[in-house]
């Protein structure tokens, strides 16, 4: 810790708890830019979290005190998507190299079971089942975009260890992170269902669905989430239930299940109410869904944004499309935009700064999420506003 | 206010009493509507606009203060003295012109509370409603409904279609809607009775929220390439 980070730590608590307290006042529009400059910031940020980790995956988080983690299997697993998605987006080389050199990192640390340790780097000596999963997504997306046997030989390692985690109920119940059941887990599903599509292994598609199947069960008839907590004696996270909403839905993209889609929907369905009403989605949720935190988890927002853009897609439901972009909107004001400063760019867990979920952060994970969210936001604008013109110009004939 | 006044016995009731509560409102708004815009609306309209249907800005308590129309300010109109002050008139009908939900125990104090919900109902009900009509069909209607404990959803009584020409903008239809709503109100409280047998149902549709600024930004390209 120096003065400047103390400095640094001073200001950004001062200026966020000012703004916590005056949010709903705040004038948005105009403290707002265009995606490009958003995505652009977000994405040098994240490039920044790669060099500093000599490209062996991705620093976990910037501290604002601390300065820059060791490298973090399970996000920097799922970041691999979003580096190829950046390729096709911006027709650059440098990000498949750096996706595939993760890639090859995550190889040389898989655990011989199979598994993926959790938590960073030097932290934990165990897998999970949660981290290995995010690993699988992103072994898989290697393998489907390079046809290299080396991504499918891990993945099938990784799947084989993740089948062996569940019971009969399709629970994973081995191997949990701080020895708990986590509905989120059905994350690791869709990494299972697209690695038996990937390997056309039935046993890996069928664990999978069996999981997707208990997640199902874990929803109460107000869209809620059971067991969707990190630790004991917390409620579910923005952050959690945007893990299981994305788990289900591309579970249903991969399968076709309209159950999985009636059951998202209703859970969609809940946060445009609740967004709508109350202008703001806090970071912890009971079971009713009343707020139980004041801080906003901006990892979550993106998350949900993402998700509701999909679903947009799916379903063509306006109201979803609507939440979204005054999600990513409120990410983007949260987003530093100084370029003089070590976190241009990245995405603070929590809003206000020293909010519970991951505090004093700009975890890699809260910046991948929102240039997933930009990225598909840019698509589906574009493709909306086309059919609108589309439809008039029908209308005029 | 004025035309029903000749012919009923009518009060007004404001949900705000101090400058804190206008000044709360206004911050707030203003990320949502061009509020200068809106104030000052009457003279960017055609002149046989402005002679009958927007009078440009005035202050509503001082106007219906001269017309003799009893006032009476409450701190907000949900509160309990709201509901006391609203008991103790024992109005036969209501017209909402609010922006938020108004709870139960004040929809419970008139035997009819009437709204004119700028926007297509039964489909889209709840907030922005002139631009998601806008955005989601190619028609515009103010309709006079009864409101109930849920978002726009009572019976709905009378309903008047919009003409959404080129050049229009969402200031402009709702001061169009605002027009619309007046002659609608004293359609009904011609014949209230009859109105109210004729209703249509409400049941279908979908709740709204405040729109995103890029969408709106759409619905407008949409009204220009009219």
């Amino acid at each position: 810790m120096n003065l400047g980070s103390l400095l640094d730590f001073t200001y950004l608590s001062f200026i966020d708890a000012c703004k916590h307290s005056l949010y709903p006042y705040l004038p948005k529009r105009r403290s707002i830019q265009s995606d490009r400059v958003h995505l652009e910031a977000a994405v040098s940020w994240l490039m920044k979290s790669i060099d500093k980790v000599d490209g062996n995956g991705s620093s976990k988080a910037y501290r604002i005190l601390n300065g820059w983690m060791p490298p973090y299997p399970e996000t920097s697993g799922y970041i691999i998507e979003t580096l190829l998605n950046l390729q096709d987006h911006y027709g650059d080389g440098k990000f498949f190299q750096a996706a595939s050199k993760i890639g090859d990192w995550e190889i040389s640390i898989q655990l011989e079971h199979g598994g993926f340790v959790g938590r960073e780097i030097g932290v934990l000596s165990r897998p999970v089942i949660f981290n290995t999963g995010m690993v699988l997504l992103g072994l898989n997306a290697l393998f489907d975009r390079t046809r290299e046997k080396r991504y499918l030989d891990a993945g099938i390692r990784a799947g084989q260890f993740l089948v062996e985690c569940l019971d009969e109920n399709g629970c994973f119940v081995r191997n949990l992170h701080d020895h708990l059941i986590h509905t989120y887990n059905v994350r690791a599903a869709w990494a299972l269902i697209q690695l038996g599509l990937l390997s056309g292994s039935r046993d890996f598609i069928e664990a999978g669905r069996k999981n997707v199947e208990w997640s199902l069960g874990q929803q109460l008839e107000n869209g809620y989430f059971l067991h969707n907590h990190f630790r004991k004696g917390q409620k579910a996270l923005t952050h959690s239930i945007g893990y299981v909403m994305r788990g289900i839905l591309e579970a249903y993209l991969l399968l076709g299940e309209k159950r999985y889609l009636d059951c998202l929907k209703k859970t969609a369905d809940k946060f445009v109410a609740i967004y709508g009403i109350r202008r703001r989605l806090v970071s912890e949720l009971d079971e009713n869904w009343k707020e139980v935190s004041s801080h906003l988890c901006l990892t979550g927002y993106a998350q949900i944004a993402l998700n509701l853009l999909k679903l947009f897609k799916i379903t063509k439901e306006e109201r979803y499309l609507n939440t979204a972009l005054h999600l990513i909107d409120d990410v983007k004001l949260q987003q530093p935009l100084n370029r003089r400063s070590e976190y241009f760019g990245g995405i603070k867990g929590s809003f206000p700064v020293y909010g519970r979920y991951a505090p004093l952060q700009f975890p890699n994970w809260a910046a991948k999420f929102f240039i997933d969210a930009l990225l598909l936001k840019i698509e589906v604008m574009r493709d909306y506003e086309n059919s609108l013109i589309d439809k008039l110009s029908l209308g005029r004939q | 206010m004025q035309e029903l006044a000749k012919h009923h016995e009518v009060f007004a009731v404001f949900g705000k009493k101090g400058i804190w509560d206008h000044l709360d409102t206004y911050l707030r708004r203003r990320n949502e509507i061009d509020v200068h815009r809106r104030h000052t609306l009457a003279p960017l309209l055609p002149a046989s606009h402005n002679a009958h249907a927007f009078p440009g800005p005035v202050n509503t308590l001082r106007f219906l203060r001269r017309l003799g129309i009893p006032c009476y300010k409450v701190s907000h109109l949900n509160g309990a003295a709201s509901v006391d002050l609203l008991k103790r008139l024992k109005p036969d009908y209501g017209i909402a012109a609010v922006d938020h939900m108004l709870l139960p125990a004040v929809i419970d104090c008139f035997p009819t509370l009437l709204n004119a919900h700028y926007g297509n109902l039964p489909q889209v009900k709840g907030r922005d409603a002139t631009e998601w009509s806008i955005l989601l069909h190619d028609h515009l209607n103010v309709c006079l409904h009864e409101i109930v404990e849920r978002m726009d959803a009572g019976r709905i009584y009378l309903k008047e279609n919009i003409a959404v020409d080129k050049g229009d903008d969402f200031e402009i239809l709702r001061a169009k809607c605002q027009d619309a709503a007046k002659s609608l109100y004293l359609r009904f409280f011609e014949r209230p009775e009859e109105c109210k047998n004729l209703y249509e149902s409400n049941e279908d549709g979908k709740n709204y929220y405040l729109m995103n600024w890029e969408l709106k930004a759409l619905a407008q390209k949409k009204v220009e390439r009219r």
